[in-house]
């Protein structure tokens, strides 16, 4: 599941084919120190004398060649000149556009451009801290500039690189002329593994293959551009690029106008619609972005580009396919869908006929694109154009197939197993990169490329030997030394090594338009390779043009009355479930907290915190999960945990268990509370602080907290980037606020712990509530966000019946201190007293928390909502009925108010506690209901059968 | 000319019930010069209610078919008549290897050999320096091809004990030298890997052997089950085929279901399944010789 495809291939930052005799060059780490010196002010806005140049032996894309070593006032004010002075007039503009700024404002700038990484959490997960956490995204503040003149060059020279790979995709699983006809061995074809049999003999729907083409450009020390790459399986880059330019452009909005920097939206906008117009389904067609999931390093960019280009996002388990066509599995049922744009790798596709422990695919996908059901973009199949080894022979190709020879060449590649390559590598091996002609995730050789610059005389006769041993495995590419770009690094500009990724996107039969833009990969300090996996940074390219700069946006120009129909997104099976339990989780993690916030800020006097409290906040802790099961409750301990069970989605894979959750604690009945042994203050609020921290066990705030974060993530193409924010925040702040708590501790003692974490639940209680905000009043009401409330009603009605029930148990409520607890923890003082002020009684209790149908904390009115939307929610199957499923939710606002006043012989008002222990069971229950009705097909996976 | 009568089942049991199922089968017998097939016919249950039929590039049939009835069990049964003539021996198999590898390596200027296609890996049988070291043991300089393949046939034949159940369907070849044992498709792969290795040709057969062996000769292994062995090209279009499983050259008794470059290219049968739990798999497989009924055991 590699995402990125981005080689470490690395180029090299030397140049001459001496070069491994010569230590690697110092790649200057000082720049121009600007915090210091007496002409720092004489050099405000002359920012390109402070630049250094790049080394020798390397394009410099700001200054010219020959400039010298002497930067010092090569560069003055006035733009107009800037060429005399050695600066190339696009980086002359772009420079003298900044104005007055100075090292401090760009410094600025650059915290600016941090703080919106963070903001939108631009991730890119690197392949060896999978399961870490996601890395940030590095983005340089400078753009990467690309004259007009040199763009018309790579234009012409990508949209026919891009017709040629297509041809060879037609060819390859087509007539294979190409074999025949001897212009490429079939080891690099057939015999690639990445050249898919069952493939072969498929026609596409409108014939397109690679509606999307990426290659990688390195600008060499002459200035002349050389394809290093070619990426066609799902290349990665698309989100990430758009997110640079947003966030870049919104920097230097001047020089982006001055250099008249041509815009993005027209080329997704061109490629939306050559889909649409090839699908199978034309106008009518709905499209879906497929990806291998949250797990993927640059899930960020997926989610990025579905919302970008309106589509919904699915996984796999998220699609069927019957019939022969495709289907998504929603919560209305199965809706058809035509086109997939593709982000999973080929041979996951289709577990069926490709790679058969595939659970990320979808079975019986190659079928339907063989009947012509499907459009997929790109089609699977096309690694083997991938391969380094293929660019020797693209100049012969290019003639035998359009006719021409190749407007942009590639670097200089020899495939070893041909025997002329090898001889011609017996002289020029020390000057290449020497990669593995299939990747290793494909069953290659596992081996990064290796800079044969770096090997010495006997290590280099050893490789012409392997060479020649394993031939075909090797493949050998002249090191291109690549251009150096002014980067602003810690208050320096420092040339940096560049190698720029560009787009061919089809916007036509047979056409493709180049993305006037890209993504430019930049080498660290100390590294001479480029590659974000590694490490590297990236840098938004602007393209200069000498035409109209296009203005048109993703947005439809004319919206039809069909297109309001099409334009609601239907809500697919996995991210309803999402939602479901993000709901649940936000709920949850609002109503942990503030009932151990209410704990922690119990008073340690006996008489203001009586025994029939404590014993009841013990209680509701422990059988909610927010503490451990005191050590003495032996009656307690065995009835403790059912709720569990019930309470804790399935994140990932894992089959959900369904059982019906028996709540013994209701069964026993009024005995379980006098197990609970009288526990000081002191004692209980140690066991919640302990308990809350820890994010693995379960129902703790932190383990609300991270599965909150983390059900949010899986739907980040749905929310908006602040509620997105809102929740990372929430969660970051919980655990800056408790490491600070510990350093505290440190210095002031328990004491002093104690109040700072009770200044950290109300600080959290409040950004949760922000969050229920954002949820209930900013969020479209769809059937999802349905089910996002119906989360919360399940947990609210569950949590409160809770507290309500074992503190009335306890006899909590015979104490004002009990009534207040309880108050609070349904929010609802205010309500309370501005009825009755401060006067106390269980029928005034009961008419406030549980029947007011006003009120949205009190029990009817909850249960109402959850009756309303459970029945508006859409019908999934035959056999589901959802008014029916809503009869079901206890109907609260119609219990008789006298029987739940009702005192028993004991001096319980037994009636009520057994209704509220009813209630909580049905509300569990409810979530079981939903997720049979709505989410078990999404939830089961496709297996293959073994043989 | 024999005639032989084929009957293949695969029985899927399942631990619970199946929600939905994708399948194909590619179980009838290939038709070329040398065996004709003569009946087909193939028996589902439950019945599918979306089934298709297809020939892919290689003109191999292939049945897809859709079950979406919760079921807890699967029958596929095929049932083919087939007429199998004697295999000749090929010409220019006396050759040496190195010429034969020769004609088939790439060069620009060279002209087209199909048969190259067979040289290139494939996912389970690709070139290995192990592999290749080892059937450079037999492969002397200048040896005869057919020679050395059979020789090389000996070698994987003593190399790999047959144990059933070692590997399943998704070894390659190196795995299956590493561990030394394996099943028909194993000791097939090994010997495909290191053909390639050096540059010869090769193919995956599959197909099946009579079931009962002719009076007094030893029952062969893979009889009660789908077999598999090697196709190894020499000049002029031909090939000509090893067993290494059996140690022996197929003749009239062997029916071949089809040829690719591996397993994975013409497994019989895979599928896909929602539910289901835990599963297991019988196959059975019937050849009779029609013109002699097979007499009863005791």
């Amino acid at each position: 599941m590699a995402g990125f495809h981005f080689d470490p291939v690395a180029l090299s930052l030397f140049a001459g084919p001496s070069a491994h005799d010569v230590p690697a060059p110092e790649v200057p780490v000082h720049g121009v120190p600007l915090t210091e010196g007496p002409d720092r002010l004489d050099r405000r806005g002359q920012l390109g004398s402070m630049a250094l140049p790049a080394p020798e032996g390397h394009w410099d894309e700001a200054f010219q060649a020959g400039a010298g070593t002497v930067w010092a006032n090569r560069f003055s004010a006035s733009a107009a000149n800037g060429e005399a002075h050695g600066v190339r007039s696009h980086w002359a503009d772009f420079f003298s556009s900044l104005g007055e700024l100075g090292p401090d404002a760009l410094d600025a700038h650059a915290e600016r451009l941090s703080r919106a990484l963070r903001d939108d959490d631009v991730t890119y997960t690197a392949h060896d801290d999978l399961g870490g956490p996601a890395r940030p995204w590095a983005l340089n503040l400078f753009p990467f500039i690309i004259s007009a003149a040199d763009w018309a060059e790579i234009e012409a020279g990508v949209r026919q690189r891009a017709r040629l790979a297509e041809s060879m995709m037609a060819d390859a699983y087509g007539p294979q002329r190409l074999l025949r006809e001897g212009l490429l061995p079939s080891a690099l074809v057939t015999g690639h593994p990445g050249w898919l049999r069952p493939l072969q003999g498929l026609r596409p729907p409108g014939g397109l293959w690679l509606p999307i083409i990426a290659l990688d450009l390195a600008h060499d020390p002459e200035g002349r551009w050389w394809v290093v790459s070619q990426r066609t399986q799902s290349p990665a880059g698309l989100g990430y690029l758009l997110e640079n330019r947003v966030i870049v452009s919104g920097q230097f909005p001047a020089a982006f106008r001055t250099l008249r920097v041509q815009r993005l939206a027209a080329s997704y906008r061109a490629l939306m619609r050559a889909l649409i117009n090839r699908s199978p389904m034309g106008e009518d067609s709905r499209v879906v972005l497929l990806t291998p999931g949250v797990v993927h390093e640059t899930w960020f960019e997926h989610a990025y580009l579905a919302r970008y280009l309106g589509v919904t996002l699915v996984e796999g388990g998220d699609l069927t396919i019957r019939g022969d066509r495709v289907f998504l599995k929603t919560l209305k049922g199965l809706e058809p869908v035509h086109v997939i744009l593709r982000l999973l790798d080929d041979d996951w596709c289709d577990p069926l006929e490709l790679r058969a422990d595939s659970a990320l695919g979808v079975p019986g996908l190659v079928q339907a694109m063989r009947a012509g059901q499907v459009l997929v973009a790109n089609a699977p199949g096309s690694g083997f154009i991938e391969s380094p080894a293929l660019l020797g022979f693209l100049p012969a190709i290019s003639e035998r197939l359009t006719g021409e020879a190749l407007r942009l060449p590639s670097a200089p590649t020899w495939w070893c197993g041909e025997a002329a390559a090898r001889a011609d590598l017996e002289r020029g091996l020390a000057n290449t990169w020497i990669k593995p002609t299939v990747p290793s995730g494909l069953g290659g050789r596992r081996q990064d490329a290796i800079s044969a610059a770096r090997l010495d005389e006997l290590a280099l006769a050893q490789w012409r030997e392997r060479l020649a041993r394993e031939g075909g495995d090797w493949t050998a590419q002249r090191a291109i030394p690549l251009s150096m770009t002014p980067t602003w690094e810690s208050g320096c500009i420092l040339p940096r090594a560049a190698l720029v990724r560009v787009y061919a996107l089809s916007d036509g039969a047979g056409s493709w338009q180049v993305l006037p833009g890209g993504l430019a990969r930049l080498a660290r300090t100390e590294s001479d390779s480029v590659s974000m996996q590694l490490g590297g940074s990236s840098a938004d390219v602007w393209v200069m043009t000498e035409g109209q700069v296009d203005h048109s946006t993703m947005l439809p120009g004319q919206i039809g009355l069909d297109d309001v129909q099409r334009w609601r997104r239907p809500v697919a099976s996995r991210a309803g479930e999402n939602l479901f339990w993000l709901g649940r989780y936000s709920e949850r993690a609002e109503l942990a907290t503030r009932l151990v916030r209410l704990g922690l800020s119990l008073s340690d006097s006996v008489e203001s915190t009586p025994v029939a409290l404590r014993r009841a906040i013990v209680r509701i802790a422990v059988e909610l999960g927010l503490m451990d099961a005191p050590p003495t409750t032996e009656g307690l301990a065995g009835s403790v945990q059912p709720a569990a069970r019930n309470r804790t989605a399935p994140l990932q894979g894992a089959v959900p268990t369904f059982a019906p959750v028996l709540d013994a604690v209701a069964e026993e009945g009024p005995s379980a509370i006098h197990f609970v042994p009288d526990i000081p203050i002191g004692q209980i609020a140690s066991s919640l602080i302990l308990a809350m921290r820890d994010d693995r066990a379960h129902n703790s705030v932190a383990y609300d907290l991270a599965a909150m974060r983390r059900t949010a993530g899986e739907l980040r193409d749905r929310l908006s980037p602040a509620h997105w924010r809102m929740i990372c925040d929430a969660c970051d702040r919980f655990s800056a606020d408790c490491a600070q708590a510990d350093l505290t501790t440190e210095l002031g003692g328990g004491r002093a712990r104690d109040a700072s974490l009770r200044q950290a639940m109300v600080r959290l209680e409040t950004l949760l509530t922000a969050i229920t905000g954002a949820q209930a009043d900013r969020m479209t009401r769809d059937d999802g966000w349905r089910l996002l409330s119906i989360g919360r009603q399940i947990e609210r009605l569950a949590t409160l019946t809770t507290v309500l029930e074992f503190a009335v148990e306890a006899g909590a409520m015979r104490h004002e201190a009990g009534f207040d607890f309880v108050l609070d923890a349904f929010d609802s003082s205010i309500t309370y007293r501005a009825r009755y002020q401060r006067r106390f009684g269980l029928a005034s209790l009961v008419d406030t928390l549980i029947l007011d149908v006003d009120n949205p904390r009190a029990l009817a009115w909850v249960s109402r909502t959850l009756a309303g939307r459970l029945a508006r929610l859409p019908v999934p199957a035959e056999d589901v009925d959802p008014a029916a499923m809503a009869a079901l939710v206890p109907d609260v606002e119609n219990w008789p108010l006298e029987e739940l006043c009702e005192i028993d012989a004991d001096g319980r008002p037994a009636r009520l506690l057994a209704r509220l222990s009813a209630c909580r069971t049905a509300a569990w229950s409810m979530s079981d209901r939903i997720g049979i009705a709505w989410f078990t097909h999404a939830r089961m996976g496709s297996r293959s059968l073994r043989v | 000319m024999r005639a032989l009568a084929v009957t293949h089942e695969t029985r899927y049991s399942y631990g619970s019930l199946v929600e939905h199922a994708h399948h194909w089968v590619r179980l009838r017998p290939l038709q070329d010069t040398r065996q004709r097939v003569q009946q087909f016919s193939l028996a589902i249950d439950p019945w599918p209610r979306h089934r298709t039929e297809r020939r892919d590039a290689h003109d191999i049939r292939e049945v897809r078919f859709e079950i979406d009835s919760p079921h807890r069990e699967l029958v596929v049964t095929s049932r083919s008549s087939v007429e199998v003539a004697p295999t000749p021996e090929p010409d220019g198999a006396d050759q040496p290897w190195e010429t034969v590898a020769n004609l088939l390596a790439f060069d620009a200027r060279a002209p087209w050999q199909p048969a190259a296609l067979e040289v290139c890996n494939s996912p389970l049988a690709f070139a290995h320096p192990d592999i290749r070291a080892l059937v450079l043991e037999v492969f002397q300089p200048g040896r005869p091809l057919r020679e050395a393949a059979v020789a090389w046939m000996g070698l994987v034949h003593r190399e790999i004990r047959f144990v059933p159940q070692a590997t399943d369907v998704t070894t390659s070849a190196i795995e299956a030298l590493r561990l030394r044992q394996g099943v028909c498709q194993d000791l097939a792969h090994v010997m495909i890997a290191g053909l390639r290795s050096i540059g010869l040709a090769a193919r995956y057969v599959s197909g099946y052997l009579l079931t009962l062996p002719p009076p007094g000769q030893p029952r062969l292994i893979g009889a009660d089950a789908s077999h598999a062995w090697v196709s190894v090209w020499c000049p002029n279009a031909q090939w000509f085929e090893l067993d290494p499983t059996n140690h022996r050259a197929p003749g009239d008794d062997y029916v071949t279901l089809a040829r690719g470059r591996d397993y994975r290219d013409i497994a019989p049968i895979r599928g896909v399944i929602r539910g289901g739990g835990s599963h297991t798999v019988s196959v059975r497989v019937t050849v009779e010789d029609l013109e002699t009924p097979p007499t009863p055991t005791a």
